[in-house]
């Protein structure tokens, strides 16, 4: 098959590489940037390290620390008008996949006239915004390197998703430093979602050789440093690895894009108001079984990078179960738990699988499958 | 009269019946009316030109109302091409005449026992009779038209069959004439209906305009005016914009000749440098120099106005509804750069009465094996009139691109379900491609065109996704109305739903209108299975998997269990 490789942002990593956001910044030809973040990281002091080492840089900062978790909307259309009263010329955003995401909806709103949600789907004609830097503090979203930012549409109770080269980020700064603070539980959420990219990428309609051996590294990575920065969040390695390794599931899944996952992932999410990687892990051991039926090998490839040993003869359908199995054990080992540890009566979480099949994502599964389906995949993961 | 008629014509004992339409049809029409008919009247395993099989006309959900296009035509039956369920349907003026008869719907049953010739005339009274057409046998449509008009006069529409449906040809079209001019430049083309038509004995279909029009019965007639009227005005402000209004379907090459999805030299692959020879521009200075005409309506009330008068060098009506389909494939695909040797075949092939995507698909098959030269467009034309004597060589053309290539020992046959793939290389589409597999009228292009509508068109990516939905989707606006217009009313789709309330009554309710769809591709599936065809007939030609398209490196990889499920509802 011809591919094409989709290599989007330029990236800077390293301890301490976010101290260099001014210079960047001021190099980029900035005079007065947006720095969008959330009120939780203004408490843990990275904020106004950031904003005061843009500053002096020589550059004017307004700041919007009203970022919520799955970006509304509102809140994007909100925080662009202020950017476009303000006339600032670039964006920097600090934070998880919130923080980039409302970064992004805000770029697409500078120069195109809102909602937003005109503007849902892939977009090859948008007008361009102003540059945007990107520092992540999480170890999962792997949103500094895509081209799409997730929305939470208010008026229609559902995520979607904006693709432009408009979401995709000018530099991306990435500093493992920042994640060193991140709580444990965090980190495991975060890092399943960076799983759950990888995992789907390797399988998805699109993935390439290139995708394939990011996502494979991610797989690799996160099975052996997940467990250690989940331990000891102190441990650096482990964060470098872990920040890596989402930067890799990242770059993955915009060439390779992620499917069935993601679409339940969000239905749930927005239902139960679940944090978007745990809705992905759940569901994210059957998802690769569900891809083992057509996307064997790549399935086999993810058994490996777990370590788990798969025999030559083996059918899709073992090779499925096997994959099935590593990832939940990956999973519980940083106690995520499953719909039902999470409150989700069986009931009401198999009622959203018609919900999965109306979902945008739907349209990237690897092959077709019915509601009737998604609700068995709901029920083996419901109390597993 | 209060309610839709349907006819019903026995050929065995010549017999006409007016009787009021089956309170189960009541809420159907289109695409929708023939699958449901068909499933519980036709046997699906009866030889498609015997006396078990029926041939069906019928309009569509909203026939008789103001919505811009839905007078469309649907003609049903089991199509002597593809040996399964048939739905082809037809612009043109009969839908709208017969809508004003009050007629939702025509069954033609059984075999006459003499070889006669008929004609079903419904005259502007109302009246149907059976017409002894014995004496116009052998006379093609347009000259046909011009007796009719002799006979009856020009108020009227006429659906009928040259020689190639006579001579029971499988790619036999049924041709109805255009609104206005009464060409009879519209086929129901595809699937040889036409061979259908002419296995019963009838030559045409005469509706006159009525005295008295019928009235259509509304639940609601204020709500259904005011929501026609909203997505009558959205379908003429996207036509506003559209290259099919401006220019006509020809427009398609314009896209198609630059990314390799135009089909060359029987689907090699390769680009054609020279589209633009059989393109927009030379076509629009042909119609400029020549009182050639576009922005042409083929049914009345339509905002669309795609049809288009094409006249020869000296100024002289040559064709009309010349398209896109019929320049792609008698054009690049057989390698001819000349449109007025293309407008001649398109009049040859209206005239005879046979399919131009099958005859120019089976012409290409000749230049294939070295019967005669690629690009020459003499010997194509040699060809086509060896279909118009009825040579041995032209029968075999008559009965297809499979036929064809097969008797020349062909090996690349563009067919699924033994109908001839539409200008679409389906490696350079694949969710067309996908359509083409998966479409159980055969390789249907009208079924669910997914160019540009999938991330890329040669890429695998929701490919499957793009064509499941159109497939639904023009499976229900093949129900109700001309597809090119369905296209400017996306947004409104909600709106059908108030529609079908205000019409029938009931709740309003898009999943009446979606349903319908679904419920239609279904049951055309299952009446296919129950023919015989099985997952084999559901692929495309190997060497559209074995060979790459040298325009852009592809081949068509989509795995076969994503085919497998793509009706998994």
């Amino acid at each position: 098959m011809i591919t094409s490789y989709e290599i989007f942002v330029p990236v800077i990593m390293g301890s301490g590489a976010s101290l260099r956001t001014g210079l960047k910044v001021r190099e980029l030809g900035c005079k007065k940037v947006l720095v969008v973040y959330d009120k939780g990281l203004k408490a843990v002091g990275i904020a106004d390290t950031i904003v005061e080492n843009i500053q002096n840089a020589g550059i004017n900062t307004i700041c919007f620390d009203g970022v919520l978790p799955d970006p509304p909307d509102t809140m994007i259309e909100e925080a662009a008008e202020m950017a476009r009263n303000e006339a600032i010329d670039g964006i920097v955003a600090v934070g998880g996949g919130s923080a980039m995401d409302s970064a992004k909806g805000i770029n697409v709103l500078i120069n195109n006239t809102p909602p937003i949600m005109n503007y849902f789907g892939v977009q090859r004609n948008l007008k361009p915004g102003v540059p945007m830097v990107f520092i992540p503090t999480t170890s999962g979203t792997g949103s500094e390197v895509t081209n799409m930012c997730v929305v939470s549409c208010t008026s229609r109770g559902n995520k979607d998703s904006v693709v432009s080269p408009v979401c995709v980020g000018t530099l991306a700064i990435i500093d493992p430093d920042l994640t060193l603070g991140l709580p444990p539980k965090m980190t495991a959420a975060t890092g399943v979602d960076a799983l759950a990219h990888a995992v789907e990428s390797l399988t998805g309609g699109q993935s390439n050789p290139l995708s394939d051996a990011l996502a494979r590294e991610s797989i690799r990575s996160i099975a052996k440093w997940l467990t250690v920065a989940y331990r000891d969040g102190s441990n650096a390695e482990a964060r470098e690895q872990m920040i890596l390794a989402s930067m890799f599931a990242g770059m993955a899944f915009t060439n390779g894009l992620v499917h069935i996952g993601h679409s339940i992932g969000h239905t749930l999410g927005s239902h139960f108001h679940i944090p978007h990687g745990i809705a992905c892990a759940v569901i994210l051991p059957e998802v690769a079984e569900y891809a083992a039926k057509t996307e064997y090998k790549k399935v086999r490839m993810i058994c490996e990078c777990l370590g788990v040993e798969v025999a030559e003869e083996a059918t899709p359908q073992e090779i499925g179960a096997i994959a099935r199995k590593a990832i939940r054990s990956l999973i519980k080992s940083v106690e995520i738990t499953n719909l039902k540890g999470l409150g989700v009566s069986l009931e009401a979480a198999i009622k959203v699988a018609p919900l999965v099949t109306a979902d945008t994502g739907f349209a990237l599964v690897p092959y077709r499958i019915t509601a009737a389906k998604v609700e068995e995949m709901i029920k083996s993961a419901y109390d597993a | 009269m209060t309610m839709w008629s349907k006819l019903m014509i026995d050929m065995k004992t010549l017999t006409v019946s007016k009787e009021p339409l089956d309170e189960e049809y009541r809420e159907l029409g289109g695409k929708a009316l023939i699958a449901q008919y068909m499933i519980k009247n036709v046997p699906p395993q009866c030889d498609p030109l015997g006396s078990q099989n029926q041939l069906i006309f019928c309009t569509t959900v909203f026939a008789g109302t103001n919505l811009t296009t839905t007078h469309r035509m649907s003609v049903g039956g089991k199509s002597p091409l593809t040996g399964g369920i048939k739905e082809s349907n037809v612009g043109g003026y009969a839908a709208y005449l017969l809508a004003e008869q009050g007629i939702k719907l025509i069954v033609i049953k059984e075999l006459p026992a003499s070889n006669g010739l008929w004609l079903v005339h419904i005259d502007a009274k109302g009246k149907v009779s059976l017409k002894d057409f014995s004496n116009y046998e052998g006379i093609n449509n347009y000259d046909l038209v011009n007796k009719i008009n002799e006979l009856f006069g020009n108020k009227l529409a006429t659906v009928s069959i040259g020689s190639a449906g006579e001579r029971l040809y499988r790619s036999a079209s049924i041709q109805v004439s255009e609104f206005a001019s009464g060409h009879p430049s519209r086929a129901a083309a595809r699937g040889g209906l036409g061979a259908l038509m002419g296995s019963k004995r009838i030559k045409g279909v005469v509706i006159e305009k009525p005295e008295e029009p019928y009235n259509v019965k509304y639940a609601d007639e204020a709500k259904f005016k005011e929501v026609c009227k909203k997505l009558n005005k959205m379908i003429a402000e996207g036509a506003k914009n559209d290259p099919f209004q401006k220019f006509g379907t020809i427009s398609t090459i314009e896209v198609t000749g630059a990314n390799g999805i135009l089909p060359v030299d029987n689907f090699s692959g390769n680009l054609f440098p020279e589209y633009q020879e059989v393109g927009t521009n030379r076509f629009m200075a042909n119609l400029a120099t020549r009182g050639g005409r576009n922005k042409l309506s083929c049914q009345p009330g339509c905002v669309l106005q795609c049809s288009n008068v094409y006249n020869d060098k000296d100024g002289n009506y040559l064709t009309s509804g010349f398209e896109y389909e019929t320049i792609a494939l008698f054009g690049p695909n057989c390698h001819i750069t000349d449109l007025d040797a293309i407008a001649r075949m398109d009049r040859i092939c209206d005239d005879l009465g046979v399919d131009t995507i099958e005859i120019a698909n089976a012409v290409a098959m000749c230049m294939e094996v070295g019967k005669i030269k690629w690009g020459d467009a003499d010997a194509a034309l040699g060809l086509l009139k060896e279909m118009a004597d009825g040579t041995q060589f032209g029968n075999l053309l008559g009965n297809g691109c499979e036929a064809t290539g097969q008797n020349l020992g062909c090996k690349r046959i563009p067919v699924v379900k033994h109908q001839a793939i539409a200008g679409y290389d389906p490696r350079n589409t694949k969710g067309t491609g996908i359509t083409y597999a998966m479409s159980p009228m055969g390789a249907d292009h009208t079924a669910g065109l997914t160019m540009g509508r999938a991330f890329d068109d040669c890429g695998r990516a929701a490919q499957a996704y793009v064509s499941n939905k159109l497939q639904v989707a023009m499976s229900f606006a093949d129900s109700m109305m001309c597809i090119f217009a369905f296209s400017h009313m996306v947004p409104g789709i909600p709106l059908l739903g108030e529609l079908m309330a205000a019409l029938y009554g009931g709740k309003s309710d898009v999943t009446r209108v979606t349903m319908m769809g679904v419920k239609t591709l279904l049951t055309e599936r299952a009446f296919n299975k129950m023919a015989g065809m099985t997952m084999e007939d559901d692929r495309l030609p190997d060497f559209f998997y074995n060979e790459r398209s040298a325009a852009t490196g592809s081949q068509f990889d989509i795995n076969d269990y994503e085919l497998e499920v793509l009706f998994d509802f």
